[in-house]
Formats: C-alpha cells, sequence, structure tokens
C-alpha cells in the first residue's frame, strides 16, 4: 500500500545492535524477544531483515517525482532538525538533533535503546538507498521539540514489529521515551 | 440610640446588599454519570509524565473536571457508571526507580480513588490506544494489552480488586471484550482471535483466518467497536468496512463494503486520524474520519466525518468540520453529540442530525487523543 517498495519502509528488529555495545540484560532482553517472536508464528522471521522486494504488497505504487518516495522526493541532506531530512523516512517522535543529540546522538542524560528498527531511506544526493537504525533515546521524559510524524509503513500495533508508537526502550535502563535517533547503518543495495 | 436599639439578628439594609461575611469552602461532586458525559485523555505527548483525563459536559463542552494519570495511559468507565479505570505506570522517583502498574479505580462522582490495583506482569507503553484496555460488558473484568516481550492479556477481577492471571495471544494485540469472560483480538497475520477464559485465567482460543488483510490493507486500530450489538466494523487504511459478529465464541466476518464510492477513491478520499472512527448503537450508524490524501496518510486528520447506515452500508451524510480533527466519538443516546478533537487541541461538539456545530471549547491540556463517552 505504499507510494515506494514497501521495503524501503520496513523497520527490522535489529538482531544485533551494530554499533553499541551491548550488557547482559540486553542480550537477555533480545533473546527473550526471540522467544516471543518465535512464539508468533504469524509474524515474518524476524529478526532476520526480509529481502528488498519481499515485503507489503503496494497498493499505490506510483509516486510523482524523481524518486519511488514520496518522502525522498521531498527530502533534504544538510538540516537534521527538520522533518524532511533525509533519513527521518520512516521516524516518529522528537528528532534528537532538536534536544541537543544528533541523528547518532543521544542528548545528556540519556542513554539509546539497545534495541533499534532498521528503516531504509534515499538520499536524494546519490540516489542511494541506506540502512537507517530508528532508535529511541531514553531516561528522561519527552524532549518535546520537533515532532515528526513519519508514517510510511507505519503498521498497527497487532504488527508490532512495525508500528512506530511503541515506546522501544525496551532492555534500556529506563523505560521512559526521549527522542527518536537515526543512525547510519550502510547501504541497502 | 436611645429609642432606635435593633433587635439581634435585625439591621436596617436592605436584604439584597446584605454581603454574606463566611462562607464555607467546599469541594465540588459531580452529577451521576451520563449519557453527555464526555471524557477526553490528555496524552501529554511533550511531557507524558504530565497526562491527564479531563472531564466535560458533552452538551456544552464545559469542564467539569480532571485527574491525573501516568504514563501512556488507558481509560474506560465501568459499565453501570459508578467508577472510573485509569490505567497507569508509574515510577517511584518520577522518571526514575521501580516501576509500578495499576488499575486506579475511581469514585465517578468524586473522583476520589477507591483502589489501586496492580500489574503485576505490567503493561504495554505505547501511545494511548483505546483497545489496549476493555472492561467486560458485565463490569467485572478489565483486560490489559502487554508485550514483555510476548503478547499477553492481563486479567484483572474488577470487583473483587485483584488480579487474576495472564492469557498469551502469540501475534496478536487489541482487545474487544465482548462477554464476561471472552474476547476478541486482531492478529498480524489478519485473523481474529476469540478468547473465553475462567475465572482464574485459563483460556481456550479460536482463530478465524482470513479477515481483513492485514499487510495490504490492515485495519485501523481504532476501528468501530459496537459492543452491545456485538459487532466489531474493521476500518482499513484504504476505506474498506469488514464486519465481523464477536457474538459467539468464533468471530462471524461478514461481507465487506467501502467508505467510499470509486470516484471518491480515486479522488483520494479516506479514512485518517488517530481515533478515527466510533459507533452509535442505538441507530447502528458509524462514523469515520475522511481526508483526501495517499497512502500513508492514515493519521492524518479528518476534514470532513461520513456517516454511515451500517447495516446497509451506504452513507447517509457528510459533515464538514471547520477545522480538521484527529479523534472523534459519539455520545450513546438517543439525541446524539458528534465530538471531535481539533488540531488546535479543542474540542468541537456538533449536533448529529443536522451537522451544525454547537460549541468549541478554548484549547484543553497538551495533546487531547482519546474520547470516552459512557455506554459505547
Amino acid at each position: 500500500m505504499s507510494p515506494v517498495p514497501t521495503t524501503r519502509f520496513d523497520r527490522w528488529f535489529e538482531k544485533l545492535s551494530r554499533s553499541t555495545a551491548r550488557r547482559s540484560s540486553r542480550r537477555s532482553f533480545l533473546a527473550r524477544c526471540g522467544a516471543w517472536l518465535a512464539a508468533s508464528s504469524t509474524l515474518p522471521l524476524l529478526p532476520v531483515a526480509r529481502p528488498i522486494g519481499a515485503a507489503e504488497p503496494a497498493a499505490n505504487p506510483k509516486a510523482p517525482g524523481k524518486f519511488p518516495s514520496r518522502f525522498a522526493n521531498h527530502a533534504q541532506t544538510n538540516d537534521p532538525t527538520r522533518c524532511n531530512y533525509w533519513r527521518y523516512c520512516a521516524s516518529d517522535g522528537y528528532m534528537c538533533a532538536c534536544c541537543g543529540g544528533g541523528p547518532h546522538t543521544c542528548p545528556a542524560g540519556t542513554v539509546p535503546a539497545p534495541t533499534s528498527w532498521i528503516g531504509s531511506c534515499i538520499n536524494p544526493d546519490d540516489g542511494k538507498t541506506y540502512l537507517i537504525a530508528y532508535r529511541d533515546c531514553c531516561g528522561q521524559d519527552s524532549c518535546g521539540r520537533c515532532p515528526c510524524l513519519g508514517q510510511e509503513g507505519d503498521m498497527p500495533s497487532y504488527r508490532p514489529q512495525l508500528n512506530s508508537d511503541i515506546v522501544w526502550c525496551f532492555g534500556a535502563s529506563s523505560m521512559v521515551y526521549h527522542c527518536s535517533s537515526a543512525g547510519l547503518v550502510g547501504l541497502a543495495e | 440610640m436611645a429609642g432606635s436599639a435593633v433587635a439581634a439578628g435585625q439591621d436596617d439594609l436592605d436584604a439584597g446588599a446584605k454581603l454574606q461575611l463566611a462562607e464555607p469552602h467546599v469541594t465540588a461532586t459531580l452529577g451521576p454519570t451520563s449519557q453527555r458525559r464526555l471524557y477526553v485523555l490528555d496524552t501529554a505527548f511533550p511531557a507524558a509524565e504530565a497526562a491527564r483525563t479531563y472531564i466535560l459536559d458533552g452538551s456544552t463542552g464545559a469542564l467539569e473536571g480532571m485527574f491525573n494519570q501516568a504514563y501512556w495511559p488507558n481509560f474506560a468507565v465501568s459499565p453501570d457508571g459508578s467508577e472510573l479505570y485509569a490505567v497507569d505506570s508509574y515510577w517511584e522517583k518520577h522518571t526514575r526507580g521501580k516501576r509500578s502498574d495499576y488499575i486506579v479505580v475511581r469514585d465517578a462522582r468524586t473522583l476520589e480513588v477507591k483502589e489501586d490495583i496492580p500489574l503485576p506482569a505490567g503493561r504495554l507503553l505505547i501511545v494511548s490506544k483505546k483497545y489496549n484496555f476493555d472492561v467486560t460488558p458485565d463490569g467485572r473484568y478489565g483486560l490489559t494489552y502487554n508485550l514483555a516481550p510476548q503478547t499477553a492479556v492481563s486479567v484483572t477481577d474488577l470487583k473483587a480488586r485483584k488480579p487474576v492471571g495472564a492469557i498469551g495471544i502469540p501475534g496478536c494485540g487489541l482487545i474487544f471484550a465482548q462477554a464476561s469472560q471472552r474476547f476478541s483480538t486482531l492478529c498480524a497475520d489478519g485473523s481474529i482471535a476469540t478468547v473465553t477464559f475462567d475465572a482464574s485465567a485459563q483460556a481456550s482460543i479460536k482463530h478465524v483466518a482470513g479477515v481483513f488483510d492485514a499487510r495490504g490493507d490492515p485495519a485501523f486500530e481504532h476501528s468501530a467497536w459496537d459492543k452491545h450489538g456485538q459487532m466489531l466494523y474493521l476500518i482499513t487504511y484504504h476505506g474498506d468496512v469488514v464486519p465481523v459478529s464477536l457474538a459467539s465464541d468464533e468471530a462471524a466476518p461478514q461481507t465487506k463494503w467501502s467508505l467510499t464510492s470509486a470516484a471518491e477513491r480515486a479522488a483520494g478520499w479516506r479514512p485518517g486520524g488517530w481515533q478515527v472512527s466510533h459507533f452509535h448503537s442505538a441507530t447502528r450508524r458509524l462514523y469515520v474520519l475522511m481526508h483526501r490524501g495517499h497512502d500513508w496518510t492514515q493519521k492524518s486528520s479528518g476534514t470532513e466525518v461520513w456517516e454511515f447506515d451500517a447495516a446497509a452500508g451506504k452513507r447517509l451524510k457528510r459533515i464538514r468540520l471547520s477545522e480538521p480533527a484527529q479523534s472523534l466519538a459519539v455520545s450513546q443516546d438517543g439525541d446524539p453529540i458528534l465530538y471531535t478533537i481539533s488540531e488546535s487541541e479543542r474540542i468541537y461538539g456538533f449536533r448529529v442530525d443536522s451537522g451544525k456545530q454547537l460549541y468549541r471549547t478554548a484549547p484543553l491540556g497538551f495533546t487531547p487523543q482519546l474520547l470516552t463517552v459512557w455506554g459505547d
């Protein structure tokens, strides 16, 4: 139902945190989460990432513009304090860049969640698709600045692995959400 | 003063010129719960620890009271209208320390706390969705959704004021309680699971597959639930309606129909918002927030409310909103009022019969998000 191949906006539950040193409690959580996923035969085979092109069917695959993503066609790469910053194609919440942090930096007083979603966004400068780790920063109440509502790929909470309304601070030292970050993971192609 | 003595308790002032020199300072009590009372859950997005529920006179929009809630809460009214249930999560040092989760029971008229019933298994913290908490029609059980990380429903005995247990619902979410010991839930594969449980939360589950297309055209979380008619009207992202009878221990889907004509769909009309639909049980009418947009605008505000005869699958009316709205609800009385929460955080009231706007309030709280009426 996406105007783009929906895999570009799929957020996969990251099996292994690629950039954050993990404590045993985090591993414990991931192990338990694996149990949850295993218990749910109806869910995709997460946390294994699905191949590009194999996810949600597109109800309206056409999007006007240069790229097959409405978001990418209006995105910019210079200002992470604006909602159309290219990495935020599937982000939802208060952007950490407006809160004393940055796209891959949690503000002082908060900690990055050990778990994250993986999305993929098109960089309009080079036209390439990059994997993005959407990671909540946790430990203080809502930052309250730069609210951005990314809707592309957002699914209802009975599909939790694709829902952006959940407080994804599982395994962190605090379950209190502060802001949303969007760190680069690598090229998707 | 000789000869002009004033008798005790008397003076020469006109009665209307007297001021009461001392008055008692009292606390108001709300009137009995009515179908026109409106509860507005403010999730306080930019300061989420400051969530609260406001209580309004739905006939006028006047504020009658409020009480604090906690982190990403839920709310419901008891079926008999005597109690209010707040599902809250607290940390002992505001945002730090040991976490505790409760169903907080309040008297519906004094708002005094009668009981804090613990939720020992916790609850899912998520931007508040109405059907992550439901009360069985007889008022006996409160059902709360959890993901920790298994998806489960915690059962609380609201009469005995104690937790009963938890029921695993793998791959499913949301709660639609249709009988004293039965609820249904939507599943990630497009099935509906109906759970029948006993007094110790032992459960049996029946799945009905293929009710809706959870991958290609998922149903809104705030689809319309007619608890009295035991009908769930699934509203899909694209604008279809899948009626499902939940009158037995197995979901029974009925023929799908569309909110829009082919021309309207081509013009971009589709449902969207947060609390995107609601139902008036007595007239079996369905109300949906609609806007013109494209795919992935399922959370965009509605510019109109469309009214449907749910039995016939026929639209009856379009109500154009003076301000786009995120949420809506309809009072359940015989002369219903349609309520909306606007993008400027105001509550609007409209007469359903004429579509005429009755009032709009001043901005209410931080981010009013969910509306609850008694008897829905």
